[in-house]
C-alpha cells in the first residue's frame, strides 16, 4: 500500500491545473458579490435560477464525496446492486419530487426553506425542530472527513489542504452567496462529468477489457459471483433499508432551496429530468469503477487488502497518467467542494433565518440577515471541519444525519404539501420520528455487537437480525404514529 | 449490455454534461444582460 500511496503522489503540472481551479473560484466570487443586495438575493439567488445553472447546481451539489466515494465502495463489494437497489430508488424519488412535489412547492410564495412551510402549517416549535433536523443534516461534516482522507491520499499536508479549500470555498461563498455557489457549480459539475468520462474507458482497458465480467461471475461460490446480479446476494431487508434511502430526496434542503430560487416551476421539473440522466451515469460509473477495483484485486494487480473506500482513488492513481491525475483530483476536488459551499449555505440559512430571526430577533434587517448568514458560512465551515476529526467511520456519520432529517421532517413536510392536518400533527410525527430514531439506536447499541466483516451494529432478536441500516425503516412508522395520534387528538385546525 | 450502458454514461458525462455547460453559457449572458 505503501507504494501505491507513493505512485498517487501528484506532480507540479497536477498542481498547477488545482490551482489554476481554486483561483477561478475566487474570482467568481469577487464578481458575483455586487449582484447581492437583499437576503433573497444572498440565500435564493433573487430567485432566478434557469434551467441550466440548476442542472448543474443540483446535479453537482447533490454529489459529493460521501456519494462518489460511497458508490464505488458499495461496488467493490456488492457489484451492481449497488447501482440497482441504492442509487436506482433515488431516481424514482426525484422523478416524483420534480412531477408533484416542485409544483405544489412553487405555490408558497414567499417560502425559503423548509421550516417556512413547517411553520405555516404547524406553528412556531414544529419550524425549530425542523430547522434544527435540517441543520444536523446540512453541516458538510461528512464532506469535510472525505475531503481530509483525500489530502491524505494524494499527499497533499492535510492540514493546508483543508485550509486553503475552506478558504476559496468560504471566501466565494461568503462573497456571491447562492449566485456564486450556483455559478461555481457550473464548473465543478462539468469538471466532476468529463473527469469521469475519461476515467470509465481507462479504467476498463486498464483492468484488461470486459473480460472481468466472465471472470468475477465464473467463481461460482466466491465472493464476486453475485457481482453481477441485480440483487448483489444482499437480504430483502437490506435492499428495502438502501431503496429507502432514497426517501431523503423528498426532504432534501438543497432540492427545497433551489425550487424557490427557481425562476419558474417548469425550470426545475427540466433540471431534475435532465439531473436523472446524469445521476445514473454517474452512479453507473463509480460502480463500474468500484467493480474494476474488485476485479484488480482478484487478479492481483492490486494489494489483496484493499479497502471499497479507497477503491476509485487508487484505481484511478494507478492509470492516469500526470497532468489527467490533476484533472480527476480537480473533479473529486470540486464534487467535494460543490457540496461543501452549498451545505453550509444552508446550514447557516437554518441557523440565522430558520431560528436565530424568528425566536431571537424578530425585527431583524435584511442587512443584519445578510451579515450573519455571511459570518454563519464561515463558521458552519470551520466547525464542520473540526467536528469531523471526531469521526472515524464515514458511513455511519451520514447515515445518522440523514436518518434524524427523514425521521424527523418527511412524515410532517409531506403531510402538509398533502393533506390538512392539524396542527399538533407536525410536531408530534416529528418528535415521535426523533424518539422512534434514537430508541432504536439505543437500543441496538446496548444489545447488538459489532459485526467486524459486515463493519456495521447488528442486534439479533429471536431469529431476526436488525442492522443499523434499518434505523429509518424504523423510525419512520413512529413518525407516522405521532402524527396521525396529533391530528386525531389535537385541537387547533392547521391555517 | 454492460458495454452499451457504460458507453451511454459516457457520452451523458462527457459530451452531455459539456452541452450543458455551454447551455448555461448561452444563459449566463441573458441574466447579466437583463440586470444591465
Amino acid at each position: 500500500m505503501i507504494a501505491l500511496l507513493d505512485h498517487a503522489q501528484l506532480d507540479g503540472l497536477d498542481y498547477a491545473v488545482i490551482g489554476l481551479y481554486l483561483a477561478a473560484m475566487l474570482a467568481l466570487g469577487a464578481v458575483l458579490s455586487s449582484k447581492i443586495r437583499a437576503f433573497k438575493d444572498y440565500f435564493l439567488a433573487g430567485g432566478a435560477l434557469t434551467t441550466p445553472l440548476l442542472v448543474c447546481t443540483l446535479v453537482s451539489s447533490y454529489y459529493g464525496l460521501d456519494v462518489t466515494f460511497g458508490t464505488s465502495e458499495s461496488g467493490f463489494y456488492y457489484g451492481v446492486a449497488a447501482w440497482f437497489w441504492y442509487s436506482l430508488p433515488y431516481y424514482f424519488f426525484i422523478g416524483f419530487a420534480a412531477l408533484v412535489v416542485a409544483p405544489r412547492l412553487k405555490r408558497y410564495g414567499d417560502a425559503m426553506t423548509i421550516s417556512d412551510i413547517l411553520e405555516q402549517h404547524y406553528g412556531m416549535p414544529t419550524r425549530v425542530v425542523g430547522a434544527v433536523a435540517c441543520f444536523v443534516y446540512s453541516a458538510p461534516i461528512v464532506s469535510m472527513a472525505a475531503l481530509m482522507t483525500l489530502m491524505e491520499f494524494v499527499g497533499i499536508p492535510t492540514g493546508w489542504g483543508l485550509l486553503a479549500t475552506i478558504s476559496v470555498c468560504a471566501a466565494y461563498t461568503t462573497m456571491g452567496g447562492l449566485w456564486a455557489d450556483a455559478i461555481s457549480d457550473t464548473l465543478q459539475f462539468t469538471l466532476m462529468c468529463v473527469s469521469l468520462a475519461i476515467a470509465i474507458p481507462l479504467a476498463v482497458e486498464w483492468v484488461g477489457g470486459w473480460r472481468f465480467v466472465e471472470q468475477m461471475s465464473a467463481t461460482a461460490g466466491g465472493a464476486t459471483a453475485d457481482h453481477f446480479a441485480h440483487h448483489g446476494g444482499l437480504s430483502g431487508w437490506m435492499l428495502a433499508a438502501w431503496a429507502l434511502t432514497g426517501l431523503t430526496v423528498l426532504v432534501e434542503p438543497a432540492f427545497y432551496q433551489r425550487v424557490f430560487a427557481a425562476s419558474d416551476a417548469k425550470a426545475v421539473q427540466r433540471a431534475l429530468l435532465t439531473g436523472i440522466l446524469l445521476w445514473a451515469s454517474y452512479d453507473w460509473g463509480v460502480t463500474l469503477i468500484g467493480i474494476i477495483a474488485r476485479a484488480a484485486v482478484e487478479q492481483g494487480m492490486l494489494p489483496a487488502d484493499l479497502e471499497g473506500k479507497s477503491a476509485l482513488l487508487t484505481i484511478c492513481m494507478e492509470m492516469l497518467p500526470t497532468g489527467l491525475r490533476g484533472l480527476l483530483i480537480g473533479g473529486i476536488l470540486s464534487a467535494a467542494m460543490s457540496t461543501i459551499d452549498s451545505y453550509s449555505l444552508l446550514a447557516s440559512g437554518n441557523v440565522v433565518y430558520d431560528i436565530y430571526r424568528p425566536l431571537l430577533d424578530p425585527k431583524a434587517s435584511d442587512r443584519r440577515l445578510l451579515a450573519l448568514t455571511r459570518i454563519g458560512v464561515f463558521g458552519v465551515m470551520v466547525a464542520a471541519a473540526l467536528i469531523s476529526l471526531l469521526f472515524v467511520r464515514m458511513r455511519d456519520t451520514w447515515q445518522f444525519m440523514a436518518s434524524v432529517m427523514t425521521a424527523v421532517v418527511l412524515v410532517p413536510v409531506l403531510g402538509a404539501l398533502f393533506g390538512r392536518p392539524r396542527r399538533a400533527a407536525g410536531l408530534w410525527g416529528a418528535v415521535g420520528g426523533f424518539v422512534g430514531l434514537i430508541t432504536f439506536y439505543g437500543l441496538l447499541f446496548k444489545f447488538g455487537k459489532f459485526d467486524l466483516e459486515e463493519e456495521t451494529f447488528v442486534w439479533r432478536v429471536g431469529g431476526a437480525e436488525l442492522w443499523q441500516d434499518f434505523a429509518v425503516l424504523l423510525a419512520l412508522p413512529v413518525s407516522i404514529a405521532g402524527f396521525v395520534a396529533g391530528n386525531l387528538l389535537g385541537k387547533e385546525e392547521t391555517r | 449490455m454492460m458495454e452499451i450502458v457504460t458507453w451511454a454514461s459516457v457520452v451523458v458525462l462527457g459530451p452531455g454534461s459539456i452541452a450543458i455547460f455551454v447551455w448555461f453559457l448561452c444563459d449566463l449572458r441573458r441574466i447579466f444582460r437583463r440586470d444591465e
